[in-house]
């Protein structure tokens, strides 16, 4: 009997080989890699083991049961698909980075401490920043280096908020944790990650610019890992409750504006956190089911899309809708997954998203919460919208200037095999029910009402879409389009998220820059800024020029004496 | 009582090994490379041996020449400055290995010379670590500190100018130190840190005794160089020539932080520190703004050792930090850091040491492609720099995490948030220069058309403006690696090291 390590260990160390393998050995490695945390989840038990008396604290590097087994399975399933997908990449520094980056989010989900936790954390900050820097153009620098810093002080957040746990309540034990200081610091180390408003800025920002293989790394682990954290944490938090429905809205609303195919997807991923932290929010079985579900459902979706547009910008080297369409007979396959994709995203029955959020919308009726449930049923409104639009534009519109073929098979496989899960769970969603973290008591997905409710809400979305089909397509000036809509008699709506709302995102987006620029200027020259008043330029730092006299120094150094001294003998 | 001649080796190998050099460079050049190797090596090997006995046995004694304390100098070894030797002797060992190719290109004909002043040097700060006696303290700091200023001074240009200004600098500390030590022996008759740990209680009040406490504190500020009195620094160490400054730059600051915290624990009573005198309080302050101070100027440098420089003034804040919280936490903190620090401090100057001999760029907006030319040393820039950063598993961030505890214990919100702040502030300071050398395509791909930029020059200009940049020679690379797997595995075992080591360097009231 082979004991089981922590799976985290085997990407982590993994990692380190990828550098001296070569051609087929190499990708048949990177393959063997997640069949043997496969392996390794098969021989976990339940319960706690690895563990490690370190600095007086006790880590648990296993803490195994029904949750993190869960998300276990999920990230080394869609782990593999994701490394399926990038096997043609020739840089040894992706896969290294993707690998630590897969590892140490495994390490965060089956951590039962605090402080391994946040060692996974930071290890997750730093490999995902190489991933978007692996792009190597000038956006996708800055955008790294911003997502990075965010991530850092995220980072510092959650520490804090750790030590002052540790301090107080004197165990390090991940549980429930309760208001207080060092509970929202921990809960905005979280929140960072799982995209809260308004903390989410790194996402639609950063997302885009990484790579189009490191993208699906990034759409998969750091936002579930937030996500599974709060779950850990603070599930039941009316914060988190809440917090999910804002960012369902928020996400879909400017998912909809949106013309960059990659960037459509990406506002996308924080409207699905938001059902999923809604879920956990709500804190009820049935709910917690739900957002668990929903994250596993979300994966196999988003990455799916991802993995369908990424195939779409490979083959024709074109992102915006706009210079898209036309693309159904040119590459079937993809057409066909991404279809499904979006139609298992908007919840359409028969597809597995139909499942989780039935799940969600059933738990927050039960648990009497109908704002909540009307907020994520709007979204799920706009959901379909935008992905009506993004198959519309990118497949079905005319355009003859386009050229494309099909993907090839290392891209295909996994986007067929991801489409058939999708499927699958939907019309058996026993095998879905069989992994979540609660034994399901006797939820039927297939309730008549559930699905009428559903198809009515499509088919009104749908007849908006067909009459105002012109206010959709996606230009330039696409947020004047909007103004089509309201027009339509969704007045304030329309008044509403173009304005007040749409500014406040801009500015919070401009805030985030324009701190980072703020300390950038102030890395050119620190003093610099206190003559600045003066002649309002700033001098480029020279050592040369700030050069004191030594004899200012020296008489500094006396003068410290006088102080010291004067200091000691009155206080004594 | 222990008694173990091995303290005794530490010093008296080096010293002289240091005019075996000179007179072996007389003889036979190439004789003086294995002779500092030889002597470094017995320091680490004495200083392990002492390590052992010392976890073992407990403190350890030795009587130069046989004279009974307080009368004699003695020797004495604790967990603390065991655990320092070690660090002095082991880093000087690395940096002396890497040192061949670069001296004896840099200064041709006179390397003997300069193997001598290295081996000085190291003699002098192991002397300052092992000695109990505060005078004894004194000389070797001296025979540290010139060899230090002729070291620095056959730096590149600039150099002799910052070796003037730090030896001003220096001489100011050295002196404020002695003068310190002249009032203790006024009141007490005695220069033993032993016996005068005996003696001073009872004189807390004197105000004799006061002005030498803040005689020896100034004094002993300026040689680690904490803010404010760091100006020397950053001169300093930027003109040193590049193993001078990797072995001064990490060692000579963090011994200077090693004899104000035995003055603090050990000569005077803990307690005078934190209660009788508001001295932690000052600490605590200078070393917040040290911190700030380091990184915001750190920040503004375009010279990569330059920003070291201020980085390091930082670090030494760091370590003030931690005294300064005056309990157990933050003095494991500032304890650990030296090691750390040390560590990866050793490492970085190093890599900026590879970088220039292999004719590579100082300027960090040149820094582009350099991983792909220099892979190994970039890794093991990468472990150094997240360490400074304070990211796990990497050492620096256990030091950090004592130290943050060290705070919330004494309740200082303030410098829990500096501490933090700090960084963030190292995230933007070293991932912008990963950035710029794994990220960006280098110069030549950037089409930088080589001739342009040179109109007049013949044949011999073209080839010297396209210096192949390669991994730098085995003798550099190896200590490089060294020292980047030591970062990791110091982190990894800082449970052991805490709990092993520094538990028993802090006194146990603490």
């Amino acid at each position: 009997m082979i004991n089981p390590v922590p799976p985290a260990f085997i990407f982590i160390l993994g990692a380190f080989l990828v550098p001296f393998l070569k051609g087929r050995p190499k990708q048949a490695y990177l393959l063997l890699l997640p069949l043997l945390g496969f392996i390794d989840l098969f021989l976990l038990t339940m319960g706690i083991e690895w563990e490690i008396r370190f600095l007086s604290y006790d880590l648990v590097l296993l803490n195994v049961d029904r949750l993190s087994l869960t998300m276990g399975i999920i990230f080394i399933s869609v782990g593999l698909l994701a490394i399926l997908y990038s096997l043609r990449v020739k840089e040894n520094g992706q896969h290294v980075a993707a690998l630590l980056y897969m590892g140490s989010s495994l390490g965060v989900v089956f951590s039962g401490d605090y402080f391994s936790l946040f060692f996974f954390w930071e290890i997750m900050a730093v490999a995902s920043a190489f991933i978007i820097w692996y792009r190597k153009e000038k956006p996708s620098l800055d955008a790294g280096f911003r997502y990075l810093l965010m991530h850092i002080i995220g980072g510092g957040a959650l520490l804090t908020g750790i030590i002052l746990k540790v301090v107080s309540t004197g165990t390090i034990a991940v549980e429930p944790l309760t208001a207080g200081l060092a509970s929202t610091l921990i809960l905005v180390g979280f929140g960072l990650n799982a995209a809260f408003l308004p903390l989410h800025t790194w996402l639609p920002d950063a997302y885009p610019e990484a790579t189009v293989t490191g993208s699906i790394f990034l759409s998969v682990f750091t936002t579930k890992t937030g996500v599974y954290a709060l779950a850990r944490s603070f599930s039941g938090n009316e914060l988190v409750a809440y917090m999910g429905g804002a960012m369902a809205l928020f996400g879909v609303i400017y998912a909809l504006l949106q013309n960059d195919t990659r960037r459509l997807i990406s506002y996308h991923i924080i409207s699905q956190v938001g059902y999923m932290a809604a879920g956990i929010g709500v804190g009820t079985a049935l709910s917690i089911n739900g957002g668990v579900a929903h994250l596993a459902n979300n994966l196999l979706y988003k990455t799916l899309l991802f993995m369908g547009m990424g195939s779409v910008i490979h083959m024709t080297g074109k992102r915006r809708l706009t210079e898209l369409g036309g693309l159904a007979g040119k590459m079937p396959i993809t057409c066909i997954t991404c279809v499904i994709a979006s139609l298992s995203i908007s919840g359409a029955p028969g597809f597995n998203g139909f499942v989780s959020k039935g799940m969600l919308l059933s738990s927050m009726a039960e648990s009497g919460r109908p704002l909540l449930e009307w907020m994520l049923r709007l979204a799920s409104v706009g959901t379909f919208l935008s992905f009506t639009k993004l198959c519309y534009f990118t497949f079905f519109s005319k355009n003859d200037r386009i050229q494309a073929r099909e993907a090839p098979l290392n891209m295909t496989l996994p986007m067929v095999t991801i489409a058939l899960l999708c499927l699958l769970t939907g019309i058996y969603p026993g095998l879905l029910f069989s992994i979540l973290p609660h034994a399901p008591a006797g939820y039927h997905a297939y309730t008549p009402s559930h699905i009428i409710g559903v198809l009515q809400l499509f088919l009104w979305a749908g007849s908006v879409f067909i009459l105002a089909r012109g206010a959709f397509s996606p230009h330039s000036w696409i947020i004047l389009d909007f103004d089509y809509f309201y027009r339509r008699g969704f007045q304030w709506v329309g008044g509403f998220f173009t304005g007040p709302l749409n500014e406040w995102r801009l500015r919070i987006q401009s805030w985030s820059s324009s701190g980072v620029n703020h300390l950038a200027l102030l890395s050119r020259n620190p003093l610099g800024l206190l003559e600045m008043t003066a002649d309002g330029k700033l001098r480029a730092y020279d050592e040369n020029f700030y050069r004191k006299p030594m004899g200012l120094g020296v008489l500094l150094a006396i003068l410290l004496l006088f102080l010291y001294s004067l200091i000691y003998l009155i206080s004594s | 009582m222990i008694s173990s001649p091995f303290p005794v080796l530490i010093i008296v190998v080096p010293l002289i090994s240091a005019f075996l050099i000179v007179i072996a460079g007389l003889i036979k050049k190439s004789l003086c490379y294995p002779l500092m190797i030889l002597s470094l090596s017995a320091s680490v090997l004495s200083s392990l041996a002492i390590l052992n006995d010392v976890l073992s046995h407990g403190t350890v004694h030795y009587r130069l020449g046989g004279w009974p304390p307080p009368w004699g100098i003695e020797y004495v070894i604790d967990h603390l400055n065991a655990f320092v030797a070690l660090i002095v002797s082991a880093i000087s060992l690395l940096i002396g290995i890497s040192a061949k190719r670069m001296v004896e290109r840099d200064f041709p004909g006179k390397s003997a010379y300069v193997y001598c002043l290295f081996v000085l040097q190291v003699t002098g700060l192991l002397g300052i670590v092992v000695t109990g006696d505060v005078f004894n303290l004194y000389v070797f700091l001296e025979i540290a500190s010139i060899a230090g200023y002729a070291l620095i001074a056959i730096g590149e240009d600039g150099a002799p100018f910052a070796s003037f200004n730090y030896m001003i600098y220096g001489t100011i500390g050295a002196c404020f130190y002695l003068l310190g030590v002249g009032y203790l022996y006024i009141v007490t008759g005695s220069l033993n840190m032993a016996d005068l740990s005996k003696l001073l209680p009872g004189l807390q009040s004197s105000k004799v005794v006061l002005m030498a406490f803040a005689f020896l504190m100034v004094g002993i500020a300026v040689k680690m160089a904490l803010f404010p009195l760091h100006v020397w620094l950053p001169d300093a160490y930027t003109y040193a020539p590049s193993p001078v400054s990797a072995l001064v730059a990490p060692l000579t600051t963090k011994v200077g932080a090693y004899v104000m915290i035995r003055i603090l624990l050990t000569v005077f009573p803990p307690s005078f520190f934190i209660e009788t005198v508001p001295a932690a309080l000052l600490l605590r302050w200078l070393g917040g703004f040290a911190v700030l101070f380091g990184c915001i100027f750190a920040l503004a440098q375009t010279d990569f050792k330059r920003m070291l420089g201020y980085v390091l003034i930082a670090e030494i804040g760091y370590i003030a930090l931690g005294i300064g919280f005056g309990n157990r936490n933050g003095l494991t903190g500032s304890i650990l850091h030296i090691l750390n620090d040390g560590l990866m401090m050793a490492s970085l100057f190093l890599i900026v040491g590879a970088i220039t001999y292999k004719g590579g760029p100082r300027k960090m907006a040149r820094f582009t492609g350099l991983h792909g030319k220099m892979p190994l040393t970039m890794a093991a820039f990468v472990v150094s720099a997240l360490s400074v950063v304070g990211i796990p598993p990497t050492c620096g961030f256990f030091s950090k995490w004592y130290l943050v505890l060290g705070g919330i214990d004494s309740k200082q919100w303030l410098f829990v948030a500096v501490l933090l702040a700090s960084s963030l502030l190292n995230a933007i300071l070293f991932f912008r220069v990963i950035e710029k050398a794994y990220f960006e395509p280098s110069m030549d791909e950037q089409g930088v058309d080589r001739k342009a930029l040179n109109p007049t020059g013949g044949q011999q200009n073209i080839l010297s403006n396209k210096v192949k940049i390669d991994e730098a020679p085995l003798t550099i690379l190896i200590p490089i690696l060294i020292m980047a797997a030591g970062v990791l595995s110091v982190g990894l075992l800082s449970g052991r090291i805490v709990s092993g080591i520094i538990r028993f360097a802090i006194p146990a009231h603490f």
